[in-house]
C-alpha cells in the first residue's frame, strides 16, 4: 500500500518512536545525561535567575572546576536538569514509552484472544496450537481410561490454581493462570508515561516559592493570584542535649482577602499546613534584625521591619540580610555574627550596616548600629531596634502532583503485577493407550514465554504431572 | 542493647567468613548428581519429536550436591544480623537506617536475604555459587559498618517520620540485596574461563534476571516513597538532590537492562555489563553523601 505524501513523515516518527532501539538508546540518554547531573555541581534556583548570584555561584566552583566552569556552563552541564537537551530526552522517552504501549496493545489482545476459550473449536485450536508449538512437552503413561485420567488431570491443573477448559470429545485441555496479568506491563508503562506529564504540568500550572523567610509578627502575601497572606506567629526551635536539632516548629496563620483566617496551626518538618491546594512547610530559619529607617527629610520608610539575615557570608562567620530602599536607590546590608561565631568588632546588641547605591555597585556608608540608637549610614538614618527571628517557609500549590501520584501508583502496580503474576498457559492432550483401554497417556505442553523460565517450566510441568495417579506398571516376562 | 547488637553484627561477619568458605568448599568438591526424571521429556527440536529419559527438556542434566555447612552457615549469618537490626530498633527506637552504620549492616542484611532467597528457590542448582561474590560484598559492607562508629543519636527533624524512615529505606534495602544478588550473577558471567563447577551462562542469566524482578519494582516503590516524603519535609516530591539523581540513574540502569533483555534480547556479556553497571550505580548512591552532598546529607 503507497502511503500518502503528507503522511510519511507522521509514520516515519512513529516507526521511529516505536523502534526497538530507540525506547533502550533514550533510557542510556537519560540515565547518561542524569549521571552527569550527579557528578557535576548543579546551579542553584536562585542562581538561575539573578546574575550577581550566579558570579558568586561561579567563583565558588571554580577552584573545583578550573577553566572547564565556563565551557560547562555554556554547554548547560552544570544546570543539567533545566538543559532543553534533558527536556527534549525526557519528552522523547515519554512519546516512546506512549507510542510503544499503543502499538502493543493490539498484540497483547491478540493474545488474550488468541487464547480464546469462548467455544469448544476455541479450545481445540488454542490447546493444538500450544502442543504444535512447545517450548517444553512432558509426557507419561496413566493406568486409568482416558476418561478418568483428564478429570484427574483437570482436577490436578485446578488444583493448581489453573482455570482449566475441556473440549470435549478431543481429549484436549487448555489451562491458564493469570491470564489478565498481561496488561499489567500497558498499565506499568502508562503510568510512566502519567508521571512524566504530571511533572511537565507541575512545572506549567503550579508554582513554588522556596524559603520564603517572614519575620514573626510579619505578613507576606501568598501572590499567584490566590489573593492569601500567610502571618509568622511564633517559631521555635529545640535539640538535643548532643547539640543536633530536636525540632522546628512555626506557629502560622493563613487569611483570605477579606481578613478572615481560613487555616492556621503549627507546621513542623514532615508536617505542612494545607488549605485548598496550597501547602506551607516549614524549610529554614533564623535571626533579623528589626530596623527603623528615616529618610533624609525626617520621613518614616520603614517601622519596625524585619530583615532576615537569611545569607552566610563568604566567610561563613557572617550572617547577612539585604533591605531594598528603591524609593532612595540604596540597598542596605545587615551584618551580624553567625551563631556561634562572636565578632568583638559587632558586639551583642549591634549590627553593622552597609549602604550602597547604583544597584549595589557603589559602597556610600557603614555604620555599627547600637540597639535603640539612630545612626546615619550615608544619607540615611537607621536605628536598629532588636533582633527577632524569622522562619523560613516553602509554599506552593501543584495541581499536577495528583496525576504524579497516579502516574506511580499505575507504575507500582503495573510493575509488581508484571514480575509477580507472569500469565502462564499450557495445554494437555489425553490419549488412550492403543494396547490396553484401561490406560493412557498424557502430554502436557507449554509455549514459549509460558510465563516461566523453561528450567522452572519443566520442574513446574513434572510436578504436575507427577500428581497424576501411578503410572502404569507392566509385568516383566521372567525367562523360564 | 546497643553493645548487642554490634555483638551481632560481629558474630554476622565472622559467619559470614565461614560461610564464604564452606561456599568455596562445597563448589570446588561437590558432586553432581542426574536430575530425577519426573516424567519423560519429548525433545521438541529441529528433527521431530524424540523421547528422553533424562531429565525434562529445559532442566539440567545434573546438579550440585548442594552442601548443607554452606547454607546454614549463611543463614546463621542472616538470623544474626536480623537479630542485630531489631536490637539496634528497639535500643534506638526506629527502623535501623538512619545513618552510615545502620544502612552498612542493613545492605549486608539485604545481601543474605536475597541470596538465601535465591538459594532457596532455586531449580537449577546454581544459586550457591552466587556467594562467591555476595558474601565478600557483605562480608566488606560489614567491615565498612565498623569504620563507620556504631553509636546512636537522635533523629534530625527531617527524618522524623518513622513509618516513611522505615518503608522507604527497607525498601531500598531488599532492592539493593537483590541488585547485589544480580551483580554476583553477572561477574560469574564475565569470568573469561569459568571452571566446570560453576553454573552454566544460561543458569546465571536466570538468576540475574529473576534478581532484578525482585530489585526493579523496589527500587521504584522506594523512588515513588522517596518523593512522598521528600513532597512532606521538604515541599517539593523532587528536587535534584544528588543521592535523588543517583537513585534515579540506578532505576534507569535497571530499566535500561530489562527493556535491552526483553525487546533486544540482550543476554551474556552485554546484559551482564550493564547489571554490573547497576550495581556499581548502587554503591554509589549508597555512598555519595560523603562527596556529593545535597539534601540527604545526613544519610
Amino acid at each position: 500500500m503507497t502511503l500518502p505524501p503528507t503522511l510519511r513523515p507522521a509514520v516515519g516518527l512513529w516507526r521511529a518512536l516505536t523502534a526497538k532501539s530507540t525506547g533502550l538508546g533514550l533510557i542510556l540518554a537519560l540515565g547518561g545525561l542524569t549521571l552527569v547531573g550527579t557528578l557535576l555541581p548543579q546551579l542553584p534556583d536562585a542562581a538561575r535567575e539573578d546574575p550577581v548570584a550566579l558570579a558568586d555561584w561561579l567563583a565558588g566552583v571554580r577552584p573545583k572546576l578550573g577553566g572547564l566552569a565556563d565551557v560547562l556552563l555554556r554547554l548547560r552541564l552544570l544546570d543539567v536538569f533545566h538543559s532543553p537537551l534533558f527536556a527534549t530526552v525526557a519528552l522523547l522517552l515519554a512519546l516512546s514509552t506512549l507510542a510503544c504501549t499503543i502499538n502493543r496493545t493490539p498484540g497483547i489482545r491478540r493474545g488474550l484472544v488468541g487464547d480464546d476459550t469462548t467455544g469448544e473449536r476455541a479450545v481445540q485450536r488454542t490447546a493444538e496450537r500450544t502442543l504444535a508449538h512447545p517450548a517444553v512437552r512432558l509426557e507419561r503413561s496413566v493406568a486409568r481410561p482416558a476418561e478418568t485420567a483428564t478429570a484427574e488431570l483437570e482436577r490436578t491443573l485446578r488444583a493448581a490454581r489453573y482455570r482449566v477448559v475441556r473440549a470435549p470429545g478431543t481429549g484436549l485441555v487448555h489451562a491458564d493462570r493469570f491470564r489478565y496479568a498481561a496488561l499489567a506491563t500497558l498499565v506499568a508503562h502508562a503510568g510512566l508515561v502519567v508521571v512524566l506529564l504530571g511533572v511537565a504540568l507541575s512545572a506549567l500550572i503550579g508554582f513554588r516559592d522556596a524559603d520564603v523567610p517572614v519575620v514573626v509578627g510579619d505578613r507576606h502575601p501568598v501572590g499567584h493570584g490566590t489573593g492569601l497572606t500567610v502571618t509568622a506567629e511564633a517559631f521555635a526551635d529545640s535539640y538535643h542535649p548532643n547539640g543536633t536539632p530536636k525540632d522546628y516548629a512555626s506557629q502560622v496563620r493563613l487569611t483570605d482577602a477579606t481578613g478572615a483566617v481560613v487555616a492556621a496551626g503549627t507546621i513542623r518538618v514532615n508536617d505542612p499546613l494545607r488549605h485548598d491546594g496550597l501547602a506551607i512547610y516549614q524549610s529554614t530559619y533564623g535571626v533579623a534584625a528589626v530596623l527603623q529607617i528615616v529618610d533624609p527629610t525626617g520621613a518614616t520608610l520603614r517601622a519596625d521591619h524585619g530583615v532576615p539575615l537569611r545569607w552566610s557570608a563568604d566567610d561563613g562567620a557572617h550572617a547577612v540580610g539585604v533591605l531594598d530602599l528603591p524609593e532612595l536607590d540604596r540597598q542596605l546590608a545587615v551584618v551580624s555574627p553567625a551563631s556561634g561565631r562572636p565578632d568583638p568588632a559587632i558586639p551583642p546588641g549591634t549590627v553593622r550596616v552597609l549602604a550602597y547605591a547604583d544597584h549595589g555597585a557603589r559602597l556610600v556608608g557603614q555604620t555599627l548600629a547600637r540597639a535603640g540608637q539612630p545612626a546615619l549610614v550615608g544619607d540615611v538614618q537607621v536605628t536598629f531596634v532588636r533582633e527577632r527571628q524569622f522562619t523560613g517557609l516553602s509554599i506552593a500549590r501543584d495541581p499536577a502532583a495528583s496525576w504524579v501520584w497516579l502516574g506511580a501508583l499505575l507504575l507500582v502496580v503495573g510493575m509488581s503485577v508484571t514480575f509477580a503474576l507472569r500469565p502462564r498457559r499450557l495445554a494437555a492432550q489425553v490419549t488412550p493407550d492403543p494396547d490396553d483401554p484401561a490406560c493412557s497417556r498424557v502430554e502436557l505442553a507449554a509455549p514459549p514465554r509460558a510465563g516461566l523460565a523453561e528450567e522452572d517450566l519443566a520442574a513446574h510441568l513434572a510436578e504436575l504431572l507427577d500428581a497424576l495417579p501411578p503410572p502404569v506398571v507392566r509385568p516383566v516376562p521372567v525367562p523360564s | 542493647m546497643l553493645t548487642v547488637s554490634q555483638l551481632l553484627v560481629a558474630v554476622g561477619a565472622f559467619l559470614v567468613l565461614i560461610a564464604f568458605t564452606a561456599t568455596v568448599v562445597s563448589l570446588v568438591t561437590a558432586r553432581r548428581v542426574p536430575v530425577r526424571p519426573a516424567a519423560r521429556a519429548v525433545l521438541v527440536g529441529a528433527g521431530g519429536p524424540a523421547v528422553s529419559e533424562d531429565a525434562p527438556l529445559g532442566m539440567p542434566q545434573t546438579v550440585p550436591v548442594r552442601s548443607w555447612y554452606a547454607r546454614v552457615t549463611t543463614w546463621l549469618a542472616l538470623l544474626a544480623l536480623t537479630g542485630a537490626l531489631v536490637a539496634r530498633g528497639i535500643a534506638v527506637g526506629h527502623g535501623p537506617f538512619a545513618n552510615q552504620y545502620e544502612f552498612a549492616v542493613a545492605l549486608a542484611w539485604g545481601l543474605l536475604a536475597a541470596y538465601g532467597y535465591a538459594a532457596w528457590r532455586d531449580v537449577a542448582g546454581g544459586a550457591d555459587a552466587l556467594g562467591l561474590v555476595v558474601l565478600p560484598i557483605t562480608l566488606a559492607a560489614l567491615l565498612y559498618a565498623t569504620t563507620t562508629g556504631g553509636s546512636a543519636g537522635p533523629l534530625v527533624p527531617a527524618l522524623q517520620h518513622h513509618l516513611l524512615l522505615t518503608v522507604h529505606v527497607f525498601s531500598a534495602v531488599v532492592a539493593y540485596g537483590a541488585a547485589g544478588v544480580a551483580c554476583a550473577a553477572a561477574v560469574l558471567q564475565l569470568l573469561p574461563r569459568r571452571p566446570s563447577w560453576l553454573p552454566s551462562e544460561r543458569v546465571l542469566d536466570q538468576l540475574a534476571y529473576r534478581s532484578v524482578a525482585v530489585a526493579f519494582p523496589l527500587l521504584t516503590v522506594m523512588l515513588v516513597l522517596g518523593s512522598v516524603w521528600a513532597e512532606r519535609a521538604w515541599g517539593t516530591f523532587w528536587s535534584w538532590d544528588p543521592k535523588e539523581t543517583a537513585a534515579l540513574v540506578t532505576w534507569l540502569i535497571y530499566g535500561a537492562y530489562l527493556h535491552a533483555r526483553v525487546v533486544r534480547g540482550w543476554r551474556g556479556q552485554r546484559a551482564s555489563w550493564l547489571l554490573v553497571a547497576g550495581f556499581a550505580a548502587v554503591l554509589f548512591t549508597y555512598l555519595g553523601n560523603h562527596f556529593l552532598g545535597g539534601l540527604h546529607s545526613y544519610a
